[in-house]
């Protein structure tokens, strides 16, 4: 057998086994066509726990992997300085795309795209301009919940002895700066921050810069002034707020680094509420928890209390001034009150708590008969609106009869939502509220799962006597005898399209009349080839729209979208019918 | 029953300090509270043992049986009260609520013990005994309801949990399968070890997936942390203790703690807090009115924890560091030094704080101020005296009472400070509330004044953040000890000096390999210390390069440092900073397992890289490493070095291990290295079902492969090429008897002498023992893996119980069982004050002048020959102009051939006068040498005594004589 046949015969062989793929690629910078040396591109087999493979970049910004499995791979790049990037990305931090590679597949050039990150820098002072030393600096950036604007931590650092501090490899964006005493974090009370998770694999610039592990000072000893009824501990907002929604936002290009963020930490004066939780007769109630959360405002931040144990009272300290909502909780008896905090304390809150009233209703099927096949799957839950944490979900079960019973039901405003057709959006990493499934009805059954021909359905309507209630909400005031007719069809529309060729852009489905019904709210990525599909969608108008780069569940803030309102596509989707759209225009 | 209510206090001084430790750890993860409890815990179950096996080292033995003081009457309080959590109604705590109030009415008063005095002894031990018979039927019952409920229980075979409960196993690395047991009751609990079970409730199954994985993050997480056996571990011992509330407190805390660190590690599994929270809350309110409450089992949603578990899970800041084997057997050690140091003061004469001798034990001043530490957390509570009139320093402080004044200065200087804090703390006397200390600002002169103070001894310390040293009075050096100051009825102290140390601070930029800055690089600042007469290195501060490879070390008291920095583990979420206040604290050891990448070469092979830590200049060698002199006060700047030389190839070394029936051996196998650092990385490879092995991203060097328990331990070396065939055979644990002969003594159990330290045994009532106990202590000590401790340790139960391990009998018999085959050090404690060890030898092997190496069996006996008419030294230091020298430390170092019996040396601290006094000394040769400032433990080292050697004061002991010896004091480098 000759040389070449050997060659031959082991190529075959290779190819048999599936290793000898390789992928040849690029890295270049995101404005500008150079070649990036020195990245280190990491390739990951998809449901492979082994290490990635790694190759660094030559001077022109090539890599290489040879001898590879055939396979589904991710590839991400990372380099000091840059934002790390993945192959596919629309944006730095969004999503990338799989690469699939067949056995013995030679790919080439390959582009990732990176972009240069960006730093924040600058001092924290005390009142008197001193170094504040290990204080916490946050970077917040604006996401949505539930169709809020809310702040979310997206890095935080300490500073040194001199008071530096310095927040990196920031993806371009607008930011906020807060900072707060490292001693005086709060931890059993004041405002808890909201962080949420990184949304991508590698996204290391989005992940949290926090201490591990730190000594508490020796003998208790406190760098700062001790705390009092005089002083309370906040984060304090660049250029100088205790109120995030007066701070100066930061606007971060690539590769920019903005020096001079300093903030001068002070206590606030704090507010102090104090009061009781009552009952419906004005007796105390012990034992309740009390929640509380700022009403109207970009902080998505709570706070627990307990109240005194034996007389009902409770104090709330280091309140500093907005619109708070108290919701106390005690066993099955709850109540809230909405309240302004201005520049004194409050005295003699009183929060009355009852056990909420019954509401009945029946859920009726449009075309066929509510029967056995359902018992049980349906549940009728109230969403309270706005969902605050801690605020609890009445929901109940319907029976055969299409009949049910929802119990403690509060007074105060609602959305109805029947499981399992109103759930979340399919982004529902944003908008947490939604994809919380409701609490379970004590020693009742979870709920099974539905018959194939109601898998589709929706909601169409819920009336309580003339009033819409599924559109505009349920409002529950102390007594109200009326019962809800809820109506279920089975015949959605569906929606579908293209934006051209263009992968990961975020279409997001808006009902035209912006109305509080999460379950119209729907969006998706596309896929490889710029495709898109909604299934189960309610008949009704809709604004389609498509993006680039968007917060995931921006699109619920009216706001936000006000801007947008005619430059999406708007469809109309009817029973049962099939809407395509092409060519949607990609929004930036 | 005396010798109970002894144990009692002593247990309730070590829970207090766990329970202030604790408090102390609050903004530390879960998890470590949860360890430091737990070793709290054990460290209390063990003060009956420690107390015998601990000798009273300074304080001469009473001739009698020391008699304790009566329990403070506040211990016998249901401990209801001193927990606010129990308020909450309809809970799972409400059964253990019912069970305190037995005791109660179970404990005798105290009128009642008054009046039938004679029984009052016999009452109490039958209080007791009914009390604890209560609680440990409890208990059982509890585990029956549990066994009876799973057995009724339907086993979840598939769907949902069975598949989510697999995944997350695998991600927990949990070798024992879960069993999901859905019950007809309103639970949700994990119960067992080996087959660890989880019932939930009725229904459960068709719970959607969300909440489902929620939960099995969270039970499994209890599983691999073995928190039900702590769980019941901790039951175990308070039903002992019934009557300590102390015990009540630490178990619920126990609970909290570790149903938080659970949270703690499912939020790390990346679940966002905001869904936990709402899935727990909903959990809480569908399992609310159980019909049942297990109470031998541990339940996820308590809705008496909740409050605190959401702030918990909220808090994006909130430490969720797990604990690793190693700093949980360092916090282990660390408790049992604690409890051991405590198990051996006798409770009368002196306070606390004075009789805990200097260095008997290496461990006992850390321990120390770890206690004084937590003694003083209390202190953010205490208000400032200046808005506070009366001072709280002694409420019973008589009229005329002594006030003491001072100023704080720069050390050196005569600078003052102002605005430092300082603290005044009273030393309890015996028996005495620990109170808190009094706080006030130095004014802007660096003057302070502290009045109406009752005459004793005062803890006086200055503090002050930004750039100095914690100073303490009466320290000869920044690092030095301290010394409390006495104040006399009425005496006005004026004039008192606190020097503060200024730190410094060291900055630079870390690169990498070519050249460019590198960002979240860890960069930490070494310091070498001692420990155990070993040096070693400490992790004084940790921080992180930022994106321009800065880094900035600061808080650094002066001395020599140094700087190391490696690339940052990509696995982590969280940056392992460290920054403590200055000249406080310091890290031993933390160990990590090595980040391995596979570098794609030019010519396409694929290559095993790790990086290991490289010290300034840039180096991977230790002996290559230049230390950073910091003086006070300084700011070194250009510290500027590449991790370049960190990345090296890594190795594979495979084999197979097995045990001595040449089974394969199961769980994991470590390659430690046998270099000690504090920053070690540990490959690790889980052994395969025919006990092959294959470990990953091994540097080159020296390691001892660890496999089994006790484990099998292979030195092996790490070159250029992959090490195979690797044959690790674990063996049995051996037996060794021994006996101890008294010399002049020879029936040891009849002779009067010895009969008068007769004590009934640890283990076994009815049998009596002396106070000596040997240890036989592993070497080397390796991480992760706790040295052997003599007696019956929980959890290391004797196999088929009887006298615990290197307990002496009153025959002067010993007996160790399941002594693993490696080195070891034999040491002595619980000798009376002038006895000492004159020989013990194996066979003809002597083996307390050197390491003995146990053969895998010996028939040969351990002979131990104790002198009892050890000679004694009372002596003075002086300085060069002859005046004495008060907190010097004399070091009775043994001369040639005994400089290798480290039971030979003895050290004290000298008093105002400059006196010391050591005693129990074997004849010999000795000298005396004299520090004004040295490192406890470190004059085991030759290195730093050669250098001193002419210094020392010659002195020859012989059987019973007493020797008189002025030293003169080395004096501190300054």
């Amino acid at each position: 057998m000759s040389t070449s046949s050997v060659a031959l015969l082991v190529f075959l062989l290779q190819a048999v086994a599936g290793q000898n793929a390789s992928i040849q690629g690029r890295v270049t910078a995101a404005e500008a066509p150079n070649g990036l040396a020195r990245v280190t591109v990491e390739l990951r087999r998809i449901g492979e726990a082994d290490a990635p493979l790694i190759s660094s970049t030559t001077e022109d910004g090539r890599f290489v992997f040879t001898n590879l499995p055939a396979g589904q791979y991710r590839m991400t790049a990372r380099r000091n300085g840059l934002v790390p990037g993945e192959y596919g990305q629309r944006n730095p931090g969004s999503p990338g795309l799989p690469i699939t590679l067949a056995a013995g597949q030679q790919l080439r050039d390959v582009p990732i795209v990176m972009t240069p990150s960006a730093a924040i820098s600058g001092r924290i002072l005390s009142r008197t301009g001193k170094p504040v030393v290990n204080a916490e600096v946050m970077a917040m950036k604006v996401s949505f919940q539930d169709g809020r604007r809310v702040l979310t931590l997206v890095q935080s650092a300490r500073t040194n002895d001199l008071g530096e501090y310095r927040l990196y490899w920031l993806t371009p964006g607008k930011y906020y700066v807060s900072s707060i005493p490292w001693d005086e974090r709060p931890i059993g009370g004041g405002v808890v921050l909201n962080a949420s998770a990184p949304a991508a694999p590698v996204d290391i610039a989005r992940m949290t810069v926090l201490a591990g592990d730190t000594a508490r000072a020796p003998l208790g000893f406190q760098p700062t002034a001790p705390p009092s009824d005089l002083e309370a501990w906040v984060p304090i907002y660049f250029p100088g707020t205790a109120n995030e929604d007066s701070a100066s936002v930061i606007e971060l290009e690539a590769g920019a680094s903005v020096r001079g963020i300093d903030v001068n930490l002070a206590p606030v004066r704090p507010r102090r509420l104090r009061g009781t939780v009552v009952d419906a007769q004005g007796q105390p109630v012990s034992g309740a928890q009390i929640f509380r959360s700022r009403t109207a405002s970009t902080s998505n931040t709570f706070t627990q209390e307990m109240v005194h144990p034996s007389d009902g009272t409770f104090e709330i300290r280091g309140v500093i001034p907005g619109s708070y909502t108290l919701l106390a909780i005690s066993g099955d008896r709850a109540g809230k009150i909405t309240l302004d905090v201005s520049e004194t304390d409050v005295e003699g809150i009183r929060i009355p708590v009852a056990v909420g009233s019954a509401m009945s209703g029946r859920v009726s099927i449009e075309g066929q008969a509510i029967g056995n096949a359902v018992t049980g799957s349906l549940r009728v839950s109230l969403r309270p609106d706005p969902l605050l944490p801690g605020l609890p979900i009445p929901a109940g079960n319907v029976g055969a009869d299409g009949a049910f019973m929802i119990g403690q039901v509060m007074p105060g405003n609602y959305l109805v939502t029947v499981q399992p057709f109103q759930l979340a959006p399919p982004v529902a990493t944003a908008q947490r509220g939604n994809a919380m499934p409701p609490a379970p009805q004590r020693g009742g059954p979870a709920l099974p799962p539905l018959p194939p021909a109601l898998q589709n359905a929706y909601v169409k309507s819920v009336r309580l006597g003339a009033v819409d209630v599924l559109n505009n909400g349920l409002s529950v005031d102390a007594q109200s005898g009326a019962a809800l007719e809820v109506v279920i069809a089975s015949n959605p529309g569906r929606v579908d399209g293209d934006v051209g060729r263009l992968p990961n852009a975020t279409v997001a489905l808006v009902p035209a009349a912006r109305m509080r019904r999460p379950d119209l709210y729907k969006s998706v990525l596309t896929d490889a080839e710029g495709r898109f599909e909604f299934q189960g969608v309610p008949p009704g108008e809709y604004l389609l729209l498509a993006w680039n780069n968007v917060e995931p569940g921006a699109w619920m803030n009216a706001d936000f979208l006000k801007p947008y309102e005619d430059r999406g596509r708007l469809v109309r989707v009817g029973e049962g019918s099939r809407q395509t759209v092409t060519q949607l225009s990609v929004l930036d | 029953m005396t010798l109970l209510l002894g144990y009692a206090i002593k247990s309730s001084i070590v829970l207090m300090v766990a329970l202030f430790g604790v408090a102390l750890l609050r903004r530390r993860s879960a998890a470590s509270r949860h360890a430091l409890l737990f070793a709290g815990i054990v460290a209390a179950a063990t003060v009956p043992l420690l107390a015998i096996v601990v000798p009273a080292r300074t304080i001469p033995m009473p001739a009698q049986v020391p008699e304790f003081l009566p329990p403070d009457p506040a211990a016998a309080t249901p401990p209801a009260t001193t927990e606010p959590y129990y308020e909450v109604s309809a809970s799972p705590v409400d059964e253990v609520d019912e069970m305190v109030a037995i005791p109660q009415t179970a404990h005798p008063t105290d009128a009642q013990a008054g009046t039938f005095s004679l029984d009052r002894s016999q009452l109490l031990l039958w209080a007791w005994i009914s009390g604890v018979a209560l609680l440990v039927a409890h208990l059982l019952a509890g585990v029956a309801q549990l066994v009876v409920v799973s057995r009724r229980a339907r086993v979840l075979t598939e769907g949902a949990w069975v598949e989510i409960a697999e995944e997350i196993s695998r991600r927990y690395g949990l070798t024992s399968r879960i069993r999901l047991l859905e019950t007809s009751q309103a639970v949700l609990a994990t119960w067992g070890v080996f087959r660890p079970k989880l019932l939930v409730p009725d229904g459960a199954s068709s719970w959607p997936a969300e909440r489902i994985r929620i939960v099995l993050h969270h039970e499994l997480a209890h599983v691999r942390r073995y928190d039900w056996l702590v769980q019941m571990f901790a039951e175990a011992l308070r039903a002992f203790y019934w009557f300590n509330p102390l015990c009540w407190v630490a178990c619920e805390k126990l609970v909290q703690e570790s149903e938080q660190a659970c949270d703690d590690i499912a939020l790390s599994c990346g679940i966002a807090g905001t869904d936990y929270a709402q899935q727990l809350l909903a959990l809480t309110i569908a399992l609310k009115h159980p019909k049942t409450t297990l109470s031998a089992a541990i339940s996820m949603a308590r809705p008496s924890t909740l409050e605190r578990r959401f702030n918990a899970l909220l808090n994006p800041g909130e430490n969720r560091r797990s604990v690793s084997a190693t700093s949980l057997a360092v916090t282990m050690a660390a408790a049992l030094t604690v409890a051991g140091s405590i198990a051996s003061l006798r409770l009368v004469a002196e306070p606390l704080l004075m009789t805990l001798p200097q260095p008997a034990a290496p461990m006992v001043p850390e321990a120390l101020h770890a206690l004084t530490s937590a003694l003083m957390t209390f202190m953010p509570q205490v208000p400032l005296q200046s808005q506070v009139p009366a001072v709280p320093a002694n409420a019973s402080a008589p009229a005329g009472a002594g006030s003491i004044e001072g100023t704080v200065v720069k050390s050196g200087t005569t600078e003052q400070i102002p605005g430092a804090t300082v603290s005044l703390q009273r030393i309890p006397g015996p028996g005495a509330a620990v109170t808190p200390p009094t706080l006030i600002q130095s004014g802007t002169d660096g003057k302070f004044a502290f009045s109406n103070l009752a005459p004793g001894s005062y803890r006086l310390v200055a503090l002050r953040a930004d750039g100095f040293v914690v100073a303490e009075h009466g320290q000869q050096t920044f690092n030095g000890r301290g010394r409390p100051v006495p104040l006399l009825d009425g005496q006005r102290l004026t004039n008192v000096s606190l020097a503060m140390m200024p730190t410094g601070s060291i900055f630079g930029r870390v690169f990498d390999r070519d050249g460019d800055p590198l960002g979240r690089a860890q960069v930490q600042a070494l310091q070498a210390t001692y420990r155990e007469g070993r040096r070693i290195l400490k992790i004084i501060q940790s921080v992180q390069t930022n994106d321009v490879g800065e880094y900035r070390l600061f808080w650094l008291p002066p001395g020599p440092y140094y700087i190391t920095a490696r690339p940052e583990d990509p696995r982590r979420r969280n940056v392992p900073l460290y920054v403590a206040y200055p000249g406080t604290g310091g890290v031993f050891e933390q160990a990590a397992p090595p980040v391995l990448t596979h570098r794609v070469l030019e010519n396409g092979t694929v290559s095993e890289e790790s990086f290991v830590l490289v010290y300034y200049p840039g180096t991977t060698e230790f002996p290559s490493a230049a230390p950073i002199d910091l003086r006070p006060g300084d700011s070194l700047g250009g510290i500027n070095f590449s991790v370049g030389a960190g990345q090296v190839q890594t190795r594979h070394v495979r084999g197979r291990a097995i045990d001595a029936n040449g089974q394969p051996l199961t769980g994991n196998v470590l390659a430690v290295s046998r270099t000690p650092h504090p920053n070690a990385t540990i490959p690790s490879a889980t052994l395969g079902g025919d006990g092959r092995f294959d470990i990953g991203g091994v540097v080159p060097g020296s390691y001892y492969i660890l496999a089994g328990n006790p484990p099998a331990i292979v030195p092996i070396e790490v070159g250029g090429l992959d090490l195979e065939n690797v044959a690790v055979v674990s063996r049995p644990g051996v037996e060794l008897n021994g006996r101890i002969v008294i010399e002049g003594k020879p029936a040891i159990d009849t002779d009067p002498d010895v009969a008068r330290l007769q004590a009934n045994c640890p283990g076994a009532a009815t049998v009596r023992c002396l106070p000596i106990r040997l240890n036989l202590v592993a070497e080397p000590a390796l991480l992760g893996f706790p040295q052997e401790v003599p007696a019956g340790m929980p959890g290391m139960a004797q196999p088929g119980g009887g006298i615990p391990n290197g307990v002496v009998l009153a025959d002067g018999m010993f007996t160790f069982r399941n002594l693993s085959v490696r080195e070891h050090r034999l040491a002595f404690t619980g000798l009376p004050p002038d006895w000492y060890v004159r020989s013990a030898r194996l066979g003809s092997l002597d083996v307390i002048s050197s390491l003995v190496s146990f053969p895998a069996a010996t028939t040969d006996r351990l002979e131990v020959v104790i002198g009892t008419s050890g000679g004694r030294i009372e002596g003075r230091v002086v300085n060069a102009t002859g005046q004495p020298v008060a907190s010097a430390t004399a070091v009775l170092v043994p001369e040639a051939p005994n400089r290798s019996r480290r039971d030979f040396y003895r050290s004290a601290v000298t008093d105002d006068a400059g006196v010391f006094r050591f005693q129990g000394i074997a004849p010999g040769d000795y000298k005396v040498f004299a520090w004004e400032e040295i490192e406890v433990s470190s004059w085991l080292d030759p290195a730093i005594v050669r250098p001193h050697e002419s210094r020392g004061k010659a002195v020859r002991i012989q059987a019973g004589t007493r020797e008189n010896v002025e030293a003169v004091v080395i004096p501190a480098e300054r």
